[in-house]
């Protein structure tokens, strides 16, 4: 991705409020068309990376582009950027079409064009024949809807979302999260999405952000944020995960062992560690095979199983291992019965491709 | 048993309060020109011989014309004071805030006598200019109040939504801000009007002799020539003043916004 096809980009990007670093040296490019989701806990400082682009903060450091051109002089009525806000923010004193022709009114544009392109705006997003409703008739998908086409409708480089589906229930939630997916792909504006669940962020992103504390901790494909974790934080944020604690004691080739208790683990590590270093090892419960082991399985440990959760679509095991602590192991309910019984022993099994080592630099406790 | 005290009691504070009113009104439509009771009589007379005499007409008039410039002015002033108060944030902002508040809480004779001072050190005696100032100044803390009211219980996001779109500052205040709002402005126009149109102390100190307002014109009929005109006339501006109350509340209470 060259620079020139960037719509957004941050370049060592902070933001302080008084003696709070909301956000702290923050830097990434978001490509043209791209879905682009800042995911973190409350308070990690995703609305103020919003803020900024849209133009409502300015940043205390660092450089902003947006289409390749710095916005630092630009205020939010200039920038080629629309938000859809968390509370939505639609004019209680306008009707559906009034909403939606605000942002072109204020292009001066001619009657008629408005009018066009309200009306297919409202067919984008499925409201066809809602343009004389007040924004208190409508259900909260619909003012959702209704939103998200007042922004879209001024052709925006970028659109922003700022948990926009917060306050929805979940089955709507996952509706509209369908939805907007949808429309992204169909116009083909870059998108960039702030939300706390990392579920939505999975099933909607191209890329994730993954912010912690004003920082970003991990930029990456869907996947590779799922599948290779680079800190104890991403993998305990994204998805659920099991984290051991260890010291590299074999290191070496592509495989290394790792200490944990009185356990040796073979892994695999992305890059060549040396040893006795202080590792987290991520063992995500649903790579973990329960029950008589495969004969090529490298790594096997007995243990006693402590609790079954059902959960529908498969079932949880808390299960203890003597001198390593308590796993959580997921199975797929292929079949109707739980096959295992509380309190009976287990072995528990996975390929050392299937947990990821995570560093811990010294001294550092987590 | 509470019950009954309860509302003897009620009615006893309404009878208090409203008593007096009540008199003019009823002494208004008394056919005797003394101020009896019993009442020996009804007649309208007094209102024909109130609304033919081109004085009390003429003051009307006059209470009229300096309520409407009065109420318009304090409303655009301070509707915008409001929103500076609310909105940003600069040094001296509660110093400001309590200046304009400082009519409601400064005996009215002070501020009389300020604005007569002020006036003879400007040269600048009587005239429309200065009762109008006098009572724009007397109406702005009620429209700061009520229009600040509004603007706390805003939902600050509309403005940004709004900036979003492409609206400057002035554009987002004429089509957001200013709308939502509005009954808050109305009411405030509205209380302005009556502050202006009843007022007394400030108009007596200030007008000079060529400016008679309603309550002037009924002060001074007091004590030149007692006639039951006076409360024909006192009845006319009661009116005037508990009906735009009514139309405040139907203003404020039809709003759907909120
Ligand atoms: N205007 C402000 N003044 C002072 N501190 C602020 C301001 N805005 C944000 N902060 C602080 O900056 C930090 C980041 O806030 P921000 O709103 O960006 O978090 P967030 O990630 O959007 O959280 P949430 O998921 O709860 O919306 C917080 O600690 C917050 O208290
Ligand atoms: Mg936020």
């Amino acid at each position: 991705m060259t620079a020139s096809e960037l719509d957004v980009e941050l370049t060592h990007v902070s933001k302080s409020f008084g003696m709070v670093r909301a956000v702290d040296d923050v830097s990434f490019g978001v490509g043209r068309g791209e879905f682009f989701s800042l995911l973190g806990p409350s308070g990690c400082g995703k609305t103020t990376i919003m803020r900024m682009i849209s133009g409502f903060e300015a940043p205390t450091s660092g450089s902003l582009k947006i289409r390749g051109q710095d916005v630092a002089a630009q205020p939010p009525f200039r920038r080629p950027t629309n938000m859809v806000f968390q509370h939505l923010a639609l004019f209680p004193h306008m009707t559906v079409a009034q909403n939606i022709a605000f942002g072109l009114e204020m292009e001066r544009l001619p009657k008629a064009e408005i009018g066009r392109r309200v009306g297919s705006a409202l067919e984008l997003v499925h409201l066809a024949g809602f343009d004389r409703r007040r924004v208190s008739q409508l259900s909260g998908g619909q003012r959702q809807r209704v939103a998200i086409a007042r922004a879209l409708v001024k052709r925006p480089a970028v659109l922003l979302l700022d948990e926009p589906l917060g306050a929805l229930d979940l089955k709507l939630r996952e509706e509209m999260q369908l939805e907007l997916k949808r429309i992204q792909r169909e116009i083909g504006t870059t998108f960039v999405y702030v939300t706390h669940d990392q579920k939505e962020a999975i099933t909607m992103s191209d890329r994730i952000a993954v912010i912690n504390g004003g920082r970003i901790e991990q930029l990456d494909t869907v996947s590779a944020i799922y599948e290779r974790p680079r800190t104890a934080f991403v993998a305990g944020f994204i998805g659920e995960t099991n984290l051991l604690r260890g010291r590299l004691v074999e290191a070496g080739g592509e495989t290394a062992t790792v200490a944990v208790g009185e356990a040796r683990l073979a892994v695999r590590p992305e890059a060549p560690l040396p040893r006795d270093t202080e590792v987290l090892v991520s063992l995500r419960p649903e790579k973990i095979r329960l029950g008589p082991p495969l004969p090529e399985t490298a790594n096997r440990l007995d243990g006693t199983v402590e609790s079954i959760v059902y959960l529908g679509s498969h079932t949880r095991y808390r299960v203890q291992v003597p001198g390593v602590g308590g796993l959580d192991v997921d199975v797929q309910n292929a079949e109707p019965a739980a096959p295992h019984e509380a309190g009976r022993p287990v072995t528990l099994g996975w390929q050392p491709a299937a947990a990821v080592v995570i560093p811990q630099p010294s001294g550092r406790a987590e | 048993m509470v019950n009954a005290l309860q509302r003897a009691w009620t009615l006893l504070v309404y009878l208090f309060l409203f008593a007096p009113i009540v008199m003019v009104v009823i002494m208004s439509v008394n056919r005797s020109r003394y101020s009896v009771f019993p009442v020996p009589g009804w007649s309208l007379d007094w209102y024909r011989q109130a609304l033919s005499d081109p004085s009390i007409v003429e003051a009307l008039r006059t209470s009229a014309v300096v309520a409407v410039i009065a109420s318009v002015l304090a409303t655009s002033i301070g509707t915008l004071a409001a929103v500076a108060l609310v909105r940003l944030r600069f040094r001296l902002r509660k110093v400001a805030h309590a200046a304009f508040m400082s009519p409601l809480i400064i005996p009215e004779i002070i501020i009389a006598i300020a604005l007569l001072t002020l006036s003879t050190t400007l040269d600048f005696r009587g005239g429309y200019p200065i009762v109008v100032a006098g009572h724009v100044l007397m109406g702005l803390p009620f429209v700061i109040t009520v229009v600040s009211a509004r603007l706390y219980g805003f939902d600050q996001s509309l403005e940004e939504a709004a900036r979003d779109l492409g609206a400057d500052e002035v554009r987002t205040f004429l089509r957001v801000t200013l709308p939502l709002v509005l009954p808050g402005v109305v009411g405030g126009l509205l209380l302005a009007f009556t502050v202006s149109f009843d007022n007394f102390l400030v108009t007596f100190m200030v007008a000079g002799s060529e400016i008679v307002t309603m309550p002037l014109k009924i002060y001074s009929m007091l004590r030149f020539e007692f006639s039951p005109k006076i409360h024909a006339a006192s009845t006319v501006i009661i009116f005037i003043t508990i009906s735009l109350l009514f139309v405040y509340r139907a203003l404020t209470r039809k709003d759907r916004y909120l």
